[in-house]
């Protein structure tokens, strides 16, 4: 009825209204499918190069693959069970929390404390570049270049000799309590330059009318900092935070160069577990059904991130 | 003949001088993970070019090669030829049914006279042999002569007292008897298996086949000794990355190693012979038999590899005493080639000594024994390494013992 109305109330020559719609259709159709050639080379890429190994390590997690054979063969929940029944990966799972929580904190809180100091200053991108550079190697690198400074006879140990703290001469890779906090502080000392850069970045984008305006109203520099700039910085810190949680999460490369040949694996994080258990060990199955559980926590602690972005953009 | 006859003639005939020449020019690769040995590979290759043969060698770390053997078998796409090791780990390997026998080639070099039917003895499974040698090395201690002559040590230990005397005076001119780390993480059970063959060969046997427990009273002695050693203060620091080069350094005096590390050292610095020699270590025990640790290690052929005539024409050529004198000369390897040179003079005098002591080799702990125990008890013996102590031994023999009993059970 409705339809006939508009049909009879249009002038002639004018198409009707359901012809209208079905033209919109078309076109939203071919504008989907124009999109979707223009996106299928990057759709064929992260398909092949990152879903389909998700899919097949799923599967592989489900079979009894070791060495030069069983991956035919269904295990069912086999490999999570004997995840859940092994220490190692309770202990892997303890230590990885402590490379999250020591990157959840500090990468950002050295690098706010760097930039506030560095901003303004004279010579600040000479600063930034400094502080940047150890960001500019890769991991393995910077690993190797760290096992000998902490090393018996390394810069650490010399330093301390030399200043007659002998006593604090340590075998800093090759103690329980020390090393992940040694390798810990190698990553920050990687780290802390991109998170510097990042936050500098921030910094200067504030807008300094609120800033200006406290001031005039008799803010404390502190309160400026905690009631002004801290709020408007929160999502580039919330950047930050996500960007070294993961950093932290998934590192590898420096903790395989520093602590794989620790007795017991009793310094590696679940990344490096499941390399030791896939590449060294054999035992393909098991080390997918470690990457499966990586994954899905490192999923979730993006994703909550990612909506804690969210609540702060609609802010 | 009309122009297309000629023009048909003229292709036929490159087409044929192609596949003759293509046939020559297909490279053959080998796989392995023993970059260390460079001089070796490239001395091969070289050697190789001159027979005629297109080889190459294509190097990756141990962790990455077994994995891309493994994935490589996995998917039925073996590589031609490649490194690996004996004992259980060439019997697992040989299980996948992708490795070729090499019995026939064997045979002709055995009946040539260019290998005593020994050599082949650490490659067989099953009465079949799978694979050539890359080396054939004993497990002996090093010394350094200047070390020893400043510690007023004559002669070379033979007993076991001797070499206990000859610890204490190398003490009391504060130089270190023993060099021994945990380099790459594999080296702990090298003090392992030596102190027990030199204690009780016949229960490294029974432990190496699920017959004797790692809690047992054999095993507990070895820590107990081995205990003893470092509480005396006779090893250095366990946590350095530069074995070979600190034994060079003079870092201590006597180092317990594979004779492949000869050429190591020789490039850190000290002459074989000259500067540094070898002994085989004095058993504990003087009445126990003697026995020598040999580590042998397989360059395998695929069934895929041993379809190809230009990798069978390799194979041939490799065990020649001419690519094992361009193989072993430079970085000081024997693989076992009767005719071929012998590569420094210890190498001489350890087999002469091998000889006269009438020492039995046995296989290394880690070809030995299965994977799937060797890999945590290693782990358990460089901690006890890193922190030595009968406390320390106790719980890594329990350790290995729980892993160990539980795959001896699910092998039943």
């Amino acid at each position: 009825m409705t339809a006939s109305i508009a049909e009879t109330s249009l002038p002639p020559g004018i198409p009707s209204v359901d012809a209208m719609a079905a033209t919109e259709r078309r076109r939203g159709r071919r504008r989907f499918w124009t999109a979707l050639a223009f996106m299928a080379p990057a759709l064929l890429f992260v398909g092949i190069f990152l879903l389909l190994p998700v899919v097949f390590n799923i599967y592989a997690s489900l079979t009894q693959w070791a060495k030069f054979s069983g991956l035919g063969e269904y295990a069912g929940l086999a490999n999570y069970e004997r995840l859940l029944s092994n220490p190692n990966f309770f202990t892997a799972t303890a230590r990885t929390v402590v490379w999250v929580v020591a990157s959840f904190f500090l990468p950002a809180l050295l690098g706010l404390a760097l930039a506030l100091l560095v901003k303004g200053l004279k010579g600040e991108e000479t600063f930034k570049s400094i502080y940047f550079l150890p960001r500019m190697f890769s991991a393995t690198a910077v690993g190797v270049i760290w096992y000998y400074v902490y090393a018996n006879e390394g810069i650490v140990n010399t330093m301390l000799r030399g200043i007659g703290l002998e006593g604090l001469a340590q075998r800093w890779l090759y103690e329980a309590g020390l090393a992940t906090p040694a390798m810990i502080i190698t990553h920050l000392w990687q780290q802390v330059g991109l998170t510097m850069v990042l936050l500098l970045l921030g910094l200067n984008a504030l807008p300094t009318d609120p800033i200006e305006a406290a001031k005039v109203d008799g803010a404390s520099r502190w309160q400026v900092f905690r009631h002004i700039v801290l709020p408007l910085l929160a999502p580039t810190i919330l950047v930050v935070v996500t960007v070294s949680v993961l950093a932290g999460f998934t590192s590898f490369d420096l903790v395989w160069v520093m602590g794989r040949d620790f007795p017991n694996r009793s310094t590696l994080t679940l990344a490096v577990n499941q390399y030791w258990e896939s590449f060294r060990a054999g035992y393909w199955a098991y080390g997918a059904a470690i990457a499966v559980v990586l994954g899905a926590i490192a999923l979730s602690i993006s994703w909550s991130l990612g909506l804690l972005q969210q609540r702060l953009d609609r802010r | 003949m009309n122009m297309i006859q000629k023009l048909a003639a003229a292709a036929l005939a490159g087409a044929a001088l192609a596949a003759a020449g293509g046939a020559h020019a297909q490279t053959v690769t080998v796989y392995h993970d023993k970059p260390f040995y460079q001089a070796g590979w490239d001395g091969l290759t070289a050697a190789a070019k001159e027979a005629g043969i297109d080889l190459q060698f294509s190097a990756y770390t141990t962790d990455q090669f077994q994995a891309f053997i493994q994935s490589g078998l996995m998917s039925g796409d073996a590589p031609d030829a490649f490194t690996w090791w004996n004992g259980t780990k060439l019997e697992e390997i040989v299980e996948s049914g992708q490795i070729a026998p090499l019995d026939d080639l064997w045979a002709e070099k055995i009946a040539a006279g260019e290998y005593d039917a020994s050599a082949a003895e650490p490659f067989k499974v099953d009465g079949h042999i799978y694979g050539m040698p890359t080396g054939i090395n004993r497990w002996v201690v090093m010394y350094n002569k200047e070390l020893f002559e400043k510690a007023g040590i004559e002669s070379v230990p033979t007993t076991w007292e001797e070499l206990m005397a000859a610890c204490e005076k190398l003490k009391a001119a504060d130089i270190i008897p023993f060099n021994a780390s945990i380099q790459e993480g594999w080296r702990g059970f090298v003090w392992f298996e030596e102190l027990l063959i030199r204690t009780d060969p016949d229960a490294y046997v029974a432990l190496n086949e699920g017959k004797l427990k790692y809690t047992d009273e054999p095993v507990r002695r070895v820590f107990e000794i081995w205990n003893d050693l470092y509480a005396k203060g006779y090893f250095t620091d366990p946590a350095s990355q530069e074995e070979q080069l600190d034994f060079a350094r003079g870092k201590a005096a006597m180092y317990l190693a594979g004779d492949w590390n000869i050429g190591l050292i020789e490039a850190g610095g000290l002459k074989p012979g000259e500067d540094f020699g070898a002994f085989i270590m004095p058993n504990v025990d003087p009445d126990v038999p003697n026995v020598v640790i040999v580590e042998a290690s397989p360059l395998l052929i695929s069934t895929a590899g041993a379809q190809k005539p230009e990798v069978m024409e390799f194979a041939k050529w490799y065990l020649s005493s001419d690519a094992m004198n361009a193989w072993a000369t430079t970085p000081g390897l024997y693989a076992g080639n009767l005719k071929a040179k012998v590569p420094n003079e210890i190498i001489g005098q350890i087999a002469d000594s091998a000889a006269k002591g009438n020492y039995r080799s046995m296989t290394r702990y880690w070809e030995a024994s299965p994977s799937e125990i060797v890999l945590p008890a290693v782990e358990e013996m460089n901690r006890f390494m890193t922190d030595p102590s009968m406390e320390t031994a106790e719980t890594a023999m329990n350790n290995i013992e729980a892993i160990a009993s539980q795959y001896w059970a699910s092998r039943q």
